[in-house]
Order: C-alpha cells, then structure tokens, then sequence
C-alpha cells in the first residue's frame, strides 16, 4: 500500500530510462496532480497541461530528491512542485485574461480558488489517493467477480440478485463476496474505521476521480511529451 | 509495438531522414514500439500506401530484437494461421543493411476513410475508437467475434501472441485484424513474461490463456470505456450495462476470460469465440453452470454403461466448428441445408457452429442476391474451422 512513497520507486525513478518506474510513477501520482489542479479553480484543460508539466518537471528533476525520511516527505516535495505549476499557470497572460469567468475555447481558465488552503486541498487530494490505493489492494486480491460484485452492492446499492446477475454470481455467493471484501477493506482503512465513515469516503474519492476521457487524453499527452527522453 | 503511438511526421527512429527501403518511398512514421517504428509508405511501382515495419537490427546492449522478430514471422509464415482474415496480412519480409522490415497493409484512417498520405491521417485502431467512451453494444459484439476469430486461428496453428491489446487491434477495410506479431511465439510451457504488463494475467503464465485473459481485458474496455486499470469496475457504465442483455453477456465472458486462476478460463480464443456467440449458456450463473456440469459429470458416469451400448449402434462424434469467409456475413450451408440457430436465426459467418455431427459435409456459401458456391467437402471430425473466400 501507498502510504508513504516507496524508497525503491524513488530510486528507480532516478534511471530516466525505467519505463516500468515512470509508468509505476504516473499511474499513481497524476490523479492527484490533476485533482488537485482542478480543485485549485483550472479548467480540465489546465490541469491536463498541469500533470505534463509536472511529470516533466520531476523527471528533470529525478536526481534532486533523494529518499531521505530526514529531509522530508516525497508528498510534500512534489506539493510544492505541483502548487509552483499551478502557481505558474495563474501567472500566464492568456489565463489572467479568462480568469475572471467561465472557459474560454481550450479551457485554459483560472477560475478563482475557493476558501480552501493550498496545504489543505493538496492534503486532501492525497487522502483520496490513499482510499483509491486501500481499493485498489483489496481489488487485486480478488476475483474479477467478487471484486465486481462488492462494488455493485457497496456503492452502487444493487441488490444481491442484480450483482448476482451480472457477475454470474449465485445472491449468496455476491452477500459473502461483498462481505468479505468490506471486512478487509476496514481492517485495512483502520483509521477510517472508527469514524464510521471509511464506504461513504471511498464513494466521494471515486466520484472526485477523473474521467476515462480524461485519462486517456492525460495518458496520450503525458506518452508524447515523455517518450523521446 | 503501439502502432496508435504517434510519433512526429518526417522523424525517423533516429529523428532524421527516412531510411531507404527497397521499392518504397518511406513517407512518414505513423507508429513507433519498443523495437521499431511503423511507416506509411508508398509503394514506387504502384503507387499503393502500405504500412512498413521497421526494426533495427543491432541494437546496442539490447538483445537483438530483430532476430526474434524473424522467428515470430518464421513461425508465423509456416502456420495456418497466418492467413485468417482477422490477422494484418504481411506481404513482404526483407532486410537492408539497417533494418528488417515487412510490409503490410496500412490501417484505415481513424474517421474510417481509407488511409491516406495526408497529414492528419492517423491509423484507425480500437484504442482510437475508444478513446474513453465505451463503444456500442453491437460495436463490442462485432469486434469481439472479430478478435476472437484472429486469435483463435493463432491458436488453432499452436502459437500464441502475446501483446493483444486494444493498440494492436487494427481497422482495414473497416475490417478489425489483429496486428503485430513480433511477440508470437510456439505454446510451450517456458513460454517468457512479455509482452505490455497491464494486459498480462495475475498467474504469469503466457500461454493461450494468458492471451485469453488480455482478450477479456479488451471486451472489458471496450464495454466500460473505461482503462484496464479500473477492470472489473464498471463507473458510470452500470446502468447502462445492466440494462442491455448484450452488454451484460459480454460483461460474464470478460470476466470469465479474466478468471484469475488460468483453468477457470476458457482454455483458448477458439472456446471464448464458441461462448461468444452462445448467450443462452452464458446467462446461468457460473454457480449454477458448476452445479450443473456436477450434475452432468454424475449423469455421465451413471449413464456409462448406457452409453457403450449406445455407441455401438451410434458412432456420432459431435463437434464445434468456426464458419468465416472473406468478406464476411455469408450464409452457410450443410449438404443443402441452410444452417439455423435454436432460435430459428440464421447462421451468417464469421460464427461457430456447436454441436454439429462430426462427418463430412458439403459446404457451401451465399451472399444474399448471389448465387450460392460451394467451398468444398469437409470432414468436421478433422476440421474445426472452414475459411473460404467465393470463387
């Protein structure tokens, strides 16, 4: 699990030529590049150019942080370099022109940020990459079916006979599927637990996440810029 | 090789003059891989475009991607496989001083206009069409049946691919052809992990069933929109999925193809065609399916000794058999008989028909408004796919 970033992905990220460390990197990080972008008032366009500003800057960048539990977190390193490009963006002439209202054509707007501090939201984004990662581990460690099954009762509120429908699972075999997989994820999400709140959390870090549109185009424009260095 | 990966126009590999190959002029590159670059070319006789791989053949400190390329198209070249209309047809393999290359056919262009020289062609792959909406229920269905017949003719001629993936699965002709066979390889059990990791199975294994498994993974994408990262969630898709038979069936067979245990999975794409195309078996629950098949495995051995009687006054073998012409959707028939489902529907190719009796047959094909051509005779107890173009 993802709770802190992993010493090794850190020095693998250093050989600019691991693809599966970039990928690794990528897959995990630019989610919460991008909602923090969009939570800080940018357009989906914005945010897009954010996350490849961002990758890029890190690996141009790769050799400069180094896994050192002394001198900081990863998290907080790469939020300054994520609020410094939003930062960046905002100072861009053509975004002060848009700033003040809707999207222009590409969407290349600032609206104004809310109350929200930039520490709190960028806390807040990675909060959710945590519960996406708690999901993530308990959908690995199971079926395709169960899996399946436990988010169509959990958080879609199918009942047992229509998740059984789809998944080909007996209504039984969807109840003990989906309680099982809950029961891990708990005992995973111990924090949460107590607050009695970890489902209704993962609900809104799955409504928050971005788009399969969006991940492909963030992907395809990550892969260009990328894929000559 | 990712043939949807766009590169810059008029940048080679090494981002300078296009490299010379014989009898084309090499336009620009419309693809690019690990190991090599696809190129729009032009054919100097004809003038027709075809696509040109191209793969170094030294690269430094890596292993020589180009021999092993050679070995695929070798296998390839001396399997049946190799002339399925769902697989990219290769008209020419040959080498120059810097590179192996073939030549195939090019994609159409992704609007689904033939290919052009233009600079806003693009190559029309299903990962293109996808981009991020997920397709139509007949959409998925076709291109499905598509894949799964390319494959299983692969696996019908004891190879695997080994990279099936939405990249590599290209339109010609608006035809879907699975391309890219730099990774196809003999089933054998060393077989190595290669290949794009996201479509690789939990188990490791890259056999035909880890080609099952990627294939799975395509129906997934192509039934959610969504990424092969979030397989099984279906997102904003539940809704529409539950409500469609025709997408909830192609849900099950997803995720019966992507079992994480490598023998709960159809055992190759010929068995994932054959549940492809038969709904009825695949709307049981898989617990039923089991209590059932427990239900049958008891009936058969009590019923064994029944059954040796029986065959001594029967010797009917039945069998699965795939039915595909070039272009598709003829109709098929048996000794004169036009071939119906259970539902009285009638048979049109690419399909597989279950349950037929293995002996032979007359086979022939009919384009509706065209005169009916026979294919030839057929012994189903030897053959398990009938590929025919009309005379």
């Amino acid at each position: 699990m993802a709770t802190s970033t992993r010493a090794t992905l850190l020095e693998r990220l250093r050989d600019g030529a691991n693809a599966l460390a970039w990928e690794e990197f990528f897959g995990h990080y630019w989610p919460l590049v991008y909602g923090f972008a969009r939570r800080r008032g940018c357009s989906e366009h914005t945010a897009e150019e954010i996350v490849q500003d961002v990758m890029l800057a890190v690996f141009q960048h790769r050799d400069v942080y180094q896994y050192d539990p002394g001198r900081g977190r990863f998290r907080d390193w790469l939020g300054t370099v994520v609020r410094n490009k939003v930062a960046e963006h905002r100072r861009k002439p053509a975004n002060r022109l848009h700033g003040a209202g809707g999207d222009s054509e590409r969407g290349a707007v600032e609206e104004p940020a809310g109350e929200e501090d930039a520490d709190e939201a960028w806390e807040a984004i990675f909060e959710q990459g945590l519960l996406l990662a708690l999901l993530d581990v308990v959908r690995r460690e199971s079926s395709a079916r169960a899996y399946l099954a436990f988010e169509l009762v959990t958080f879609e509120g199918l009942s047992g006979k229509e998740a059984g429908r789809l998944t080909g699972l007996s209504r039984n075999a969807v109840y003990k599927a989906s309680r099982r997989i809950l029961d891990r994820l708990v005992d995973l999400g111990a924090p949460y637990r107590e607050e009695g709140r970890l489902v209704d959390r993962i609900k809104q870090a799955l409504e928050a996440r971005p788009s399969a549109a969006v991940r492909r185009s963030v992907t395809t424009r990550v892969q260009q810029t990328m894929g000559g260095r | 090789m990712d043939v949807a990966s766009q590169v810059g126009a008029n940048a080679g590999e090494d981002g300078r003059t296009p490299p010379e190959i014989p009898d084309f002029e090499m336009l620009r590159p419309v693809g690019r891989g690990g190991f090599g670059e696809v190129w729009l070319a032009g054919n100097r006789t004809t003038g027709q475009l075809r696509a040109v791989k191209l793969i170094r053949l030294r690269l430094p400190g890596q292993v020589d991607p180009a021999s092993r390329e050679i070995a695929s198209l070798t296998r390839l070249e001396a399997g049946r496989g190799c002339r399925h209309p769902n697989l990219l047809a290769i008209h020419h393999v040959g080498k120059t001083d810097q590179y192996l290359f073939y030549v195939m056919d090019p994609a159409d262009d992704v609007s689904g206009g033939p290919a052009s020289n233009g600079p806003e062609y693009r190559p029309a792959t299903l990962q293109a069409r996808l981009e991020g909406k997920p397709l139509s229920a007949e959409a998925c269905r076709d291109y499905a049946t598509q894949l799964l017949a390319g494959l299983a003719s692969l696996h019908q001629a004891g190879m695997v691919h080994r990279d099936v993936k939405p990249a590599n699965c290209l339109f010609v002709d608006r035809k879907l052809k699975l391309a890219d066979f730099g990774l196809v390889t003999d089933v054998h059990p060393l077989v190595s992990r290669i290949g794009t990791q996201k479509y690789m199975p939990p188990d490791g294994r890259m056999d035909m069933r880890a080609d099952v498994y990627a294939a799975g993974l395509v129906i997934y994408e192509m039934i959610s929109g969504l990424t092969v990262d979030e397989f099984p969630s279906l997102g904003p898709q539940v809704d529409r999925i539950r409500n469609d038979p025709a997408l909830a069936s192609l849900l099950q067979l997803s995720l019966h193809a992507c079992e994480r245990q490598p023998e709960r999975r159809p055992e190759d794409a010929r068995a994932m065609l054959a549940e492809l195309t038969s709904p009825a078996r695949m709307a049981e629950p898989s617990s039923r399916r089991h209590l059932f098949a427990a239900i049958g495995t008891v009936a058969v051995l009590g019923a064994a000794a029944l059954g040796s009687w029986f065959f001594a006054f029967s010797h009917e073998t039945r069998c699965d058999v795939n039915f595909v012409t070039e272009p598709y959707e003829a109709r098929i028939y048996l000794d004169g008989v036009l071939q119906r489902g259970a539902e009285g529907n009638i048979y049109t190719t690419p399909c597989t028909i279950h349950d037929l009796v293995a002996r032979r047959y007359r086979v022939e094909f009919e384009y509706p408004g065209q005169p009916r051509w026979q294919a030839g005779t057929y012994d189903l107890a030897r053959t398990r796919q009938i590929v025919a173009s009309p005379p």
